[in-house]
């Protein structure tokens, strides 16, 4: 199959030469196309619904809206889980779908059930669908920037500016899913009423409003004729000044009218705010661009760019929108690592095929192949929509050694057959030998190379088995490596021995005259020697490697390193400790994200102060660019942030710039010495000026993911679902007590939710009575009088103002006063009050008086009015901040880790406890981490032995011998006994991307050591049909030793390549090589280990197993040999 | 050949190198410099400060990395309710303090009323005859009147038939005449001009009694009138009442004599300075709310008054309480029931204290228990040092609960606890002999208690302290029994604390005193001691005297 492939291309090579071009222009037109981001997209398949109710508790928010939509939202099709945050004003419904679920499909399905849910709803609260975005899509975020020279603009005006103009304009730019605004006041008409003069006018709050309400709207009158002609009737009322409002009446007494102005002071103010932005330590107003999910993260913000730079014209004066936070400069920075990378890599296999082999035009066979490889993988990228981001170009830069591998082969093979050729007919080959010789050595390693490369991509599978988000995170980057792989196999098998035919050309330069293998020759011939003839030292040695490999890497068993450490054996527990583990290496993202919590009862205005404070002390370190703060959150469904939460986000000024030439240059900006944990560590020192809270600096697309992700992080978690909020609050507390008793518990945290003051206004429903006044009556004060309502909206062209009214604020700012605040009895309910009360001093007034002078009426019904506190209780509680709930029932949780313990025993014994104490009516469910570890095992265990026995299998195939096939895959531990040690050397912990290394190292060792056992066989065999019978053990250490020479030079070779092209990775210091270090480091040491296994252990063991065949065989055939 | 070939692998040997160089010193150096002497007591995770770990991780909530927390900072006290902060934290925060201080509260409350005029000079002027009215002098209302000078000019007939009979006759039956001209209305002085008075005159003046304002008039020229009928209504404003609803809740703090100011927004800037004259003891059930009566003088200025009637004004009544002891109203932070203040010690050091809270003045807060004078509160910059104390106090494990005791150690710890309660119950009552009869019982219990927990190395160091503080003699007096009684009751309760979780408490209760520092000389201000279950608190330091005072210690 493989041999008529290579015949095929030999015989057509234009038609493959065509076909090759219309690749590469195809994966030209796939790496333009293909969406761009920075990291993979890991947030799980879902949905947001959201309801602003404002100014309701979380508790309110809780039973009246979240609780019915979490119910009515359950049992779609494809939901997994539906989890829900009420929180102070608003709920929050994540609808966690099946992966596999289409999106749209999914807001569909929810969109539908939202429509008839709608009828369960309090009056005036919509629930809606959130964009279809998540946090993970704030890639732009500005602010509105004013020139100091000008003036006028105050953060009322700006805001209106964002909120009408510049949000509309970059919403419709193509990919964006949302603009969300934030800072400054939402412009507001505002009504503050004096209760003085409203009892002096005898005028009540619903007058008010119903005035107010009244006062505002245009109608139409269909048409009118005149002569004919038709005229449109248009009835013209709205507000549009505070002037409007001042002149609105709400009462006409005795002709007299009483305007809104006589009671009430009509102002511009900003409205009730949960959200503030300060940059540099000034308030500001912004905005963030949430773009759809999916979308090319680099493409949306250019076109956000463009739209900005055509909306700069427009805006008012002074006024000019910038950036705080850009993704794109680091999208920019991690892809031109990659590029740049790349660019080093090829150039660096390159140099090391020109070392070796020393013939130019086989150097263009081998380079020419990997563009085109790598352009395959971008076009299969792009078919399986992959999004090229630092883990999918990762994929393909850890490839590239691997990639040159097969061409080499086959290059190496056509030389030689070659040179053999030249030299048997001691002239050069004409064109037609040298298509014959070509074809003969291609198809001659056609199927080595089809198994090689098989063993590498099957190697790879464990990964692609990797679920969650270590699978969300690995799996572009296995396929990206995997398809690359693809790609350079086809090429091998088809261009290449095109490029071969047509480029092998004469003079050949024997391997003995390279002076590189001469000088490696000359050290490895003796050493070879010497390891033939001592091989139990040698043997020992790589198993003493291998054991204190594996002591470094998985350390001892936990009780005997403490028990290491308590007796004074720091070092040495420290060294057998084992590698910590971690989820994934950090991708440096060249800003920072300072996200303090202050506690629930923080007010606002005190925030904002830490705040200002704090902004202006990050922007006085040098190394620090901008400095944007945001307290609360964004007018969007994608940000669930509460007050008393503190994002600031911290551009940092690049630690490496260009410096003009091919490399990169320290920012003279940074101090000497300061890396970017150092200088989080000097920020959090500077913080922590401030106590009330615990700094932390994180980054803001780790930041986000974290926030996004919302199961339980601990190994074990116990979550307890109830019905009500105390209740489960004590279970929690109670758990938490049970499992601090069992033995390896650690870290044992319980949800909290209390810690939000409340000001409870209780009815007192006997008081009320007394004064005929309903519950409605009483919490109007509450919430009309002293939350103010938005009782309507003016229109002014495109921009809309609500108007609000709300008692005068001294009468309101005071806690204690409060329940002074007054409630007018209804009419008639209080008779004696209305007959000699009147209103102030009405009684006073003594006998008749004519109507049209009289103050107070007598014949109008007059209210009485009552303090608030007669008939309402008022006291200060702590209450919940925030309430979670998962499927229609409240959750709590406890979390913790285990130390110095079994999981699986530890799990148990939860499990049991938990059934031994009452649950009353409450439920619970054991998750966290181990199920995603017992999952992972579980598939592991499956995985891995498959995988290994196809391997075996597949080696077999090449060998026909078990015992062969056993003594390559041996191979591999101790090929991978050097990645420990490098990435113990450069003090990397376990974590996702070195597992992945090693997956990589595990196949391209595997490969490594096929070639040696191949051609070590072949010499023997070679040997042997020259000897015949008398084939002794010298002869076998002879064949045995001139295999080894042979090999060396296409070992170190591949070895060499696959290092020169992981290097560049780990010089580099540009932004995202971070994440790459952690997946070389493994490659790189267990190539160079792998390399001196196998050219040194394998003959030894070749030698050892052959010799102990020999020895049978003699002694079977002829017991007199020695 | 052979030279560019070396520099290849010179290179090649040298670029790695360089690299693991760069790549691996300065993170050595940088690990060390910044590692410092300071101790690391834990790491706390930023977004649920209650999760803390003795190792750096992350958070098992969030995911954040854990931020180091070092010794000696940010008021990592174990206790929670004191934290200390350094000088820049104490600049960065501006913390600012006020003294705990005896002073007058000032408290201002501010009332909506109506300006009315004086009911006591109230007048109304009716008919006190049928007749016509021919002319008014007074033809408005609002109008000015002086006493003695005439508003009406009135026929009537039998007004007119008096007149003219009082001016044709004489002697007696004049001066009966008289007496009924003045039944009809008229003045002596009009009387006594009548002769003089035109025969053709048909008509009679009526004359205002009074000086004051027109409020009402209700007749005009030409109208006839009944005796009986209210013609003007007249009003004196040169004093004017200012009257306004008290509710029950202000009554308490209104007196009479009281200064009040008035301002009127029909004279802004003005203010009317009067006092309360009088506070209705009418209660109104309905409201709730009585009237109260301020008097304001309202002089005419040029020719007008400044205080209309039926004005509408706001007083604000200045109380001053008598010297009590108060902190400015920004000190107090009381997001819950409970209120707390902080109060700052030596070296930056600040103490949660939770208050009791009496009236609130415009600027201060009473303090009725917690705090003595001269205490110092943090009034600026409080609100986050509560936010970490808070996270100190609550996030900070629970106590251990002891392993349980045996049953003999239970046994022997309830025979202890009785003598124990002894003792207490002794000095609570002021009853010297009774202490001395119960300290002989007090010993063995302690040495056999001291026996039964022997094996338990757990509490050897609290059993040792209350060991050595058994050694009771008989005490000469109250005071020197309080000395011996504290030492012994401090370490019963460290004892036995522990014991009271857990699946088998031991029964007691716990309550501690904040004042034992005047009772033993030299002892910390804060002490406990021990009851049995069930019991009601009895003060053994403080003794008679303060019988009930002292907290419960919850276990």
């Amino acid at each position: 199959m493989i041999e008529r492939i290579i015949e095929w291309s030999l015989r057509n090579r234009f038609l493959v030469a065509c076909g090759v071009l219309m690749l590469v222009a195809l994966g030209i037109r796939a790496v333009s196309t293909t969406p761009v981001d920075a990291i993979p997209d890991l947030t799980e398949n879902q949905v947001l619904v959201y309801a602003d109710w404002m100014g309701r508790s979380p508790q309110e928010v809780e039973d009246q809206v979240t609780y019915p939509l979490t119910t009515g939202l359950q049992g779609l099709s494809g939901v997994k889980d539906v989890r829900a945050t009420s929180m102070f004003g608003f709920s929050l419904i994540t609808i966690i779908f099946k992966d596999g679920v289409d999106p749209y499909f999914a807001r569909a399905r929810v969109l539908e059930r939202l429509n008839y849910l709608q009828g369960s709803m309090p009056e005036g609260v919509k629930p809606q669908l959130g964009p279809d975005a998540t946090g993970l899509g704030w890639v732009y975020q500005y602010y509105l920037d004013v020139d100091p020279s000008k003036e006028g603009y105050d953060l009322a005006r700006l805001r209106s500016l964002q909120d009408w103009n510049i949000r509309y304009a970059l919403t419709s730019v193509d990919g964006v899913a949302e603009v969300a605004s934030i800072g400054g006041f939402v412009k507001q008409y505002q009504i503050e009423l004096s209760s003085t003069k409203m009892r002096a006018a005898g005028v009540s709050m619903m007058d008010v409003m119903t005035a107010v309400q009244n006062a505002n709207l245009n109608v139409g009158g269909k048409v009118v004729e005149e002569n004919g002609a038709e005229f449109v009737l248009r009835g013209i009322g709205l507000v549009e000044s505070t002037e409007d409002l001042e002149l609105v009446t709400v009462k006409a007494r005795e002709g007299t009218p009483i305007y809104l102005k006589d009671i009430a002071t009509v102002q511009i103010g900003g409205d009730f705010r949960r959200g503030a932005l300060d940059v540099n330590g000034h308030e500001v107003v912004g905005g963030t661009v949430v773009m759809r999910n999916g979308e090319n993260a680099k493409a949306v913000i250019e076109r956000i760019k463009e739209r900005i730079a055509q909306l700069a014209p427009s805006l008012p004066p002074g006024v000019s929108i910038k950036p705080f936070y850009d993704r794109s400069e680091l999208i920019d920075r991690t892809i031109g690592t990659l590029k740049h990378a790349l660019a080093e890599e090829i150039i660096l296999v390159t140099l090391a095929h020109i070392i070796f082999l020393w013939h130019f035009r086989s150097i263009l066979i081998v380079t020419l192949p990997l563009p085109v490889s790598i352009l395959i993988s971008f076009l299969l990228m792009k078919q399986f929509g992959i999004t090229s981001n630092i883990m999918s170009l990762t994929g393909i830069a850890i490839a590239i050694g691997v990639l040159v591998d097969a061409a080499i082969v086959v290059t190496e093979n056509v030389i030689r057959h070659c040179e053999r050729e030249t030299e048997e007919k001691k002239r050069p080959l004409t064109a037609e030998e040298t298509w014959h010789t070509a074809l003969a050595a291609c198809r001659q390693v056609g199927r080595p190379i089809f198994f090689a490369m098989a063993i590498i991509i099957l190697a790879f599978v464990p990964v692609f088995a990797l679920s969650g988000q270590e699978g969300k995170l690995f799996h572009p980057l296995a396929f990206t490596k995997t398809f690359a792989m693809l790609g350079s196999t086809l090429l091998a098998v088809t261009i290449v021995p095109v490029l071969c035919a047509w480029l092998v050309r004469g003079p050949f330069h024997p391997e003995e005259n390279n002076w590189v293998m001469k000088v490696l020759l000359r050290i490895y011939t003796p050493t070879l020697d010497w390891a033939l003839r001592h091989r139990a030292i040698v043997m020992s040695t790589a198993l003493c490697i291998l054991a204190s490999a594996l002591l470094v890497a998985f350390g001892l068993p936990r009780g005997t390193v403490k028990k290491l450490r308590d007796a004074g054996w720091e070092r040495t527990a420290t060294l057998t400790a084992g590698f910590g583990k971690e989820f994934m290496p950090p991708l440096n993202e060249g800003s920072l994200l300072y996200m303090p919590v202050l506690l629930p009862k923080t007010g606002l205005k005190e925030i904002q102060r830490v705040m200002s404070w704090q902004d202006s002390v990050l922007a006085q370190t040098p190394e620090v660019a901008s400095v944007a703060g945001k307290l609360g959150r964004f007018e969007s469904a994608t940000d669930p942030a509460p007050t008393e939460m503190l994002e600031t986000t911290i551009m940092l000024k690049p630690e490496y710039i260009p410096d003009g030439r091919f490399t990169v240059k320290r920012n003279p900006a940074w101090r000497d010495g300061m890396t970017v944990e150092k200088l989080k560590a000097e920020l959090t020192e500077k913080m922590k000026l401030v106590p009330g809270y615990v700094p932390a600096f994180l980054q803001p697309i780790e930041n986000r993911i974290l926030m996004l992700y919302t199961g339980i992080r601990a190994q074990v978690g116990v979550k307890i679902y109830g019905d009500s909020l105390d209740a489960i609050q004590r279970k929690a507390y109670q758990v938490e007590a049970l499992i601090k008793g069992i033995e390896g518990a650690a870290g044992v945290s319980p949800s909290r939710v209390q810690g939000k003051p409340y000001l409870n206004v209780k009815v007192d429903r006997r008081a009320m009575a007394r004064y005929g006044l309903s519950a409605r009556d009483v919490l109007d004060a509450v919430e009309i009088a002293i939350g103010g309502k938005n009782v309507s909206v003016t229109i002014e062209g495109r921009e809309r103002f609500p108007i609000q009214v709300r008692i005068e604020r001294s009468e309101r700012d005071n806690i204690e006063e409060l329940g002074r605040i007054l409630i007018a009895t209804r009419p008639g309910m209080a008779p004696a009050a209305s007959a000699t009360g009147g209103g102030m001093g009405g009684g006073m007034n003594g006998g008749a008086a004519k109507p049209a002078t009289s103050g107070t009426n007598a014949s109008e019904p007059q209210s009485a009015y009552i303090p608030l506190g007669m008939v309402a209780k008022i006291t200060r509680e702590i209450g919940a901040n925030e309430i979670a709930s998962e499927n229609g029932k409240l959750r709590a949780y406890v979390q913790t880790n285990v130390q110095d313990r079994d999981l699986g025993g530890f799990v148990a014994e939860v499990e049991q406890k938990l059934k031994t104490i009452p649950w009353e009516g409450m439920t619970y469910r054991m998750t966290g981490e181990y199920e995603n570890q017992r999952r992972f095992v579980k598939t592991m265990t499956l995985v891995f032995p498959i995988v290994l026995l196809i391997i075996f299998v597949l080696l077999y195939i090449v060998y026909h011998s078990a015992l062969e096939a056993a003594h390559v895959m041996l191979a591999v531990p101790f090929a991978l006994s050097g990645g420990v040690f490098l990435q113990y050397l450069l003090g990397y912990n376990f974590n996702g991307a070195v597992w992945v290394g090693y997956i990589a190292l595990f196949g391209t060792a595997v490969q490594t050591g096929v070639v040696m056992v191949v051609y070590l066989d072949e010499t023997v065999k070679a040997r042997m049909a020259a000897r015949g019978a008398a084939f002794n053990y010298a002869d076998l250490v002879q064949a045995v030793k001139d295999g080894a020479r042979l090999r060396l030079r296409p070992k170190v070779m591949t070895v060499a390549t696959i290092v020169a092209s992981l290097l560049p990775i780990m010089w580099s210091h540009r932004q995202g090589a971070e994440v790459m270090k952690p997946l070389a480091t493994p490659v790189i040491g267990g190539m160079i280990s792998s390399l001196v296994h196998i050219l040194i252990v394998t003959p030894v063991i070749f030698l050892w197993l052959r010799s102990r065949e020999l020895k049978k065989h003699a002694q079977a055939a002829t017991p007199l040999l020695p | 050949m052979k030279t560019p070939a070396i520099i290849l692998l010179t290179l090649a040997l040298a670029v790695p190198a360089t690299w693991f160089a760069t790549r691996h010193f300065p993170a050595t150096t940088a690990a060390m410099s910044s590692g410092g002497e300071r101790k690391i007591l834990y790491y706390q995770s930023a977004m649920h400060p209650w999760v803390k770990s003795d190792k750096p991780g992350r958070c098992t909530i969030c995911g954040m990395e854990l931020t180091p927390v070092y010794e000696g900072q940010k008021g990592v006290e174990t206790t929670g309710d004191t934290l200390m902060l350094t000088q820049s934290m104490v600049q960065v925060l501006h913390v600012q303090t006020a003294e705990a201080k005896k002073r007058p509260l000032a408290k201002t409350l501010t009332f909506a009323g109506l300006v009315d005029d004086d009911a006591r000079r109230h007048r109304i002027i009716s008919a006190y005859v049928d007749g016509r009215v021919e002319k008014l002098f007074i033809n408005h209302h609002g109008a000015e009147v002086v006493e003695g000078k005439p508003l009406a000019e009135i026929y009537s007939p039998t007004l007119l038939q008096a007149e003219r009979e009082y001016r044709s006759l004489s002697g007696e039956l004049r001066s009966n005449v008289a007496l009924r001209l003045r039944q009809m209305g008229l003045s002596p002085e009009q009387i006594a001009v009548l002769p003089k008075k035109s025969p053709d005159a048909l008509t009679t003046e009526i004359l205002s009694p009074v000086s004051g304002t027109v409020v009402n008039d209700e007749i005009f020229a030409g109208q006839y009138m009944a005796a009986g009928q209210k013609l003007f209504e007249i009003a004196d404003f040169s004093t004017m009442w200012f009257v306004f609803r008290a509710y029950e809740q202000d009554i308490p703090w209104l007196k009479t004599e009281q200064a009040v100011e008035v301002t009127t927004p029909s004279a802004p800037g003005r203010i009317f300075k009067g006092t309360i004259a009088f506070i209705d003891p009418n209660f109104d059930a309905v409201t709730r709310s009585t009237q109260v009566r301020v008097e304001l003088p309202n002089p005419l200025v040029d020719g007008r008054r400044v205080l209309l009637h039926r004005l509408y004004g706001d007083a604000s009544v200045h109380l001053d309480a008598p010297e009590v002891l108060t902190v400015p109203r920004s000190a107090v932070i009381q997001t819950g029931p409970e209120a707390v203040v902080y109060v700052e010690h030596e070296g930056g050091a600040y103490a949660r204290q939770a208050v009791k809270l009496g009236r609130r003045g415009d600027e201060f807060v009473e303090i009725l228990g917690g705090l003595s004078e001269g205490d110092k509160v943090v009034t600026n910059g409080n609100l986050l040092i509560d936010g970490q104390a808070e996270m100190n106090r609550s996030f900070s494990p629970p106590p251990k609960a002891a392993p349980a005791l045996n049953d003999t150690q239970y046994k022997a710890v309830e025979s202890f606890t009785k003598a124990a309660d002894a003792i207490a119950a002794a000095l609570a009552k002021d009853d010297l002999a009774a202490f001395n009869k119960a300290i002989p019982e007090a010993m063995p219990a302690t040495e056999s208690l001291a026996a039964a927990l022997a094996a338990r190395t757990d509490l050897a160091d609290a059993m040792k302290k209350l060991s050595d503080a058994r050694h009771f003699h008989v005490a000469a007096d109250l005071a020197s029994a309080r000395k011996m009684f504290h030492p012994f009751s401090s370490a019963a309760v460290a004892l036995l604390e522990p014991f009271r979780k857990g699946d088998k408490p031991v029964a007691i209760e716990v309550f501690e005193c904040s004042m034992v520092h005047k009772v033993v000389p030299g002892a910390p201000k804060k002490g406990r001691w021990l009851q049995l279950a069930g019991t009601t608190i009895q003060n053994p330091y403080m003794g008679v005297e303060m019988f009930d005072c002292g907290t419960k210690i919850e276990p």
